[in-house]
């Protein structure tokens, strides 16, 4: 099986895989709402040892993020060269919290006792910082960043594991490791600059997003995409250029990956968020400048961001003044299936999640 | 070296068993594994300038009582890592049996040469059975179970390796009475972050004959 993983992995790695399943997130539509990380925590991490980890996590940014500082840890590559990363804690990721559920709901205290952690009083959690941002009013500012696994097209864990235990479907492209194989090194999750691995500490192997693979193999998609009330994430193929993923991402340039810069070539993509013009001291508008700062912007999604925030706000205009943008209607999602062609199978129509789950 | 003839090689499986005292030790050296052979471009990379391989003596002794072998390895640790922590790793020790003449210690042995390696990690309760074709391919070997058994005290880990002396399987190595072998010791330092192949081991393949 390793084998097979290693081979597989030459032949994918640094290259597009022709069916490179990636997800485009708009920004400007994701509420918070954290859906798409119980989502996918209630489908694939609810076992002891994976207590801590979200797969799927939405932070509100500017924010320390999850894990707290992550973007501050290293890894990825600069020139083609890997760099040096931190492994992240348990701590970090926020830990794993356990509730007095017996106490409140079984216990007779329902009236005087609050629902709390127990044990050691928490200092940080996948979504510590909420709300905070930046800025100060009335031009504080803030927007949310959902984040998952990337699918890189350079993935840095894949290349650091000195086991091979890792790969790249060569079909799809999603990053898979062979459990069997792991023996819980985590050399990946060094490496991966985007801090979304995470170790089983029951298991004793590395864990981390599978781009939920046995629905798409179904047909279905992601439980964190499918289950977003929001209707902002698309799922789809890279290559496939009628549909809004090649789209947002090739034509219009209006989705970017997040830290370009890290130089894994992520399969994730975010149309990055617009924003109200500053208050000026006198209560008018400050036409000239957006609220969320453009540095800020460009320090995350890299040089690109100011291209796209151009077509983004010459679109609006052009709909503003009675005219047509496809590039709008489709992120507008008139019809939700256009969200997740051909991934628009309902997860009850192959036996509900636990029977994708168990395949 | 030799592996001493005892009466009863069940009683040394605790590595503070007095039986131990009675058998002669031998003490090898170690060198930390080479990061230019080390087989991810990001542990070459990122341990290019750093200590691989801190434990760089390992004691060794060896007993058997005709049904069982027994190997004790002592070795010097200030820090005891037991487990999967924060930022360190478990600490980890392991006989090294080459599957033939040509199984080289410093790679693992290779694709036609295998390497049995018995195996211990501070944090599990029993010892591995592993064999190797190679840096970073060691898989479960089949026919025997290692009894693996770790105490640390005063900056001092020592564990007891052993299995019976028959054991099914061409993965593992033979062992008998009055027959000649050949060991190498490996060893991790986990305050160090060592895993995988960042370790120590003896640089050589040593003797060891199991007395009559």
């Amino acid at each position: 099986m390793a084998k097979n993983g290693a081979s597989a992995t030459k032949a994918a790695i640094g290259h597009k895989a022709p069916g490179q399943v990636a997800m485009v997130f708009d920004l400007n539509k994701c509420i918070g709402c954290q859906t798409c990380s119980v989502a996918c925590k209630t489908l694939w991490t609810r076992d002891e040892g994976t207590d801590y980890q979200w797969w799927m996590t939405v932070n509100t940014l500017p924010g320390k993020g999850c894990p707290m500082d992550w973007e501050q840890m290293g890894g990825g590559y600069r020139d083609g060269v890997p760099q040096e990363g931190k492994l992240p804690t348990r701590q970090e990721f926020g830990g794993g919290w356990d509730f007095n559920y017996d106490e409140v709901f079984y216990q007779g205290k329902g009236n005087t006792v609050h629902l709390q952690p127990v044990g050691p009083k928490p200092t940080w959690g996948p979504n510590w910082d909420e709300d905070q941002g930046a800025g100060e009013y009335p031009n504080a500012y803030y927007f949310y960043m959902p984040r998952l696994c990337n699918h890189c097209t350079r993935p840095a864990c894949v290349e650091a594991c000195p086991r091979g235990s890792m790969y790249k479907r060569p079909e799809d492209g999603i990053v898979l490791r062979d459990e069997d194989n792991c023996r819980g090194l985590q050399f990946c999750a060094e490496a991966c600059p985007y801090k979304k691995i995470y170790f089983n500490y029951i298991k004793k192997v590395s864990q981390h997003c599978i781009m939920c693979f046995p629905r798409l193999e179904q047909g279905v998609a992601p439980a964190c995409a499918r289950q977003c009330p929001g209707r902002l994430v698309f799922v789809g193929y890279l290559n496939d250029v009628e549909r809004p993923i090649h789209k947002l991402v090739y034509d219009y340039e209006v989705a970017l990956p997040l830290h370009p810069e890290y130089g894994t070539e992520a399969n994730i993509f975010y149309v990055p968020p617009m924003s109200p013009y500053r208050l000026k001291e006198d209560g008018s508008l400050d036409m000239e400048t957006p609220r969320i700062p453009m540095e800020y912007l460009e320090r995350l999604f890299g040089p690109r961001v100011h291209k796209a925030m151009n077509t983004l706000q010459g679109e609006m205009k052009k709909v503003r003044a009675g005219g047509k943008s496809e590039l709008l209607d489709m992120l507008i999602v008139y019809r939700w299936h256009t969200l997740f062609e051909p991934f628009t199978r309902d997860p009850v129509e192959v036996g509900g999640p636990q029977a994708v789950k168990s395949r | 070296m030799h592996a001493k003839k005892v009466s009863n090689a069940s009683a040394l499986l605790d590595p503070a068993a007095a039986g131990w005292q009675k058998v002669e030790r031998d003490v090898i050296d170690l060198v930390g594994m080479p990061v230019h052979v080390q087989t991810s471009r990001y542990v070459r990379t990122v341990w290019a300038d750093k200590l691989v391989g801190k434990v760089r003596a390992v004691s060794v002794r060896a007993a058997h009582d005709g049904e069982r072998v027994a190997f004790l390895l002592e070795w010097a640790d200030d820090t005891q890592n037991t487990e999967f922590a924060e930022r360190t790793f478990p600490d980890a020790a392991a006989m090294l049996f080459p599957g033939n003449g040509a199984a080289a210690i410093g790679t693992l042995g290779s694709a036609d040469a295998a390497v049995n390696e018995w195996y211990w990690r501070a944090d599990l309760e029993t010892g591995e059975n592993l064999v190797a074709h190679g840096l970073g391919t060691d898989k479960p070997a089949n026919g025997a179970a290692i009894d693996a058994k770790g105490a640390w005290k005063d900056g001092r880990w020592s564990v007891v390796l052993s299995r019976p002396l028959k054991a099914k399987g061409a993965d593992n190595v033979k062992l008998a009475p009055g027959k000649t072998a050949s060991f190498g010791v490996t060893i991790w330092e986990g305050n160090n972050r060592e895993r995988g192949d960042l370790r120590s081991y003896s640089q050589q393949w040593h003797e060891l004959t199991l007395d009559q």
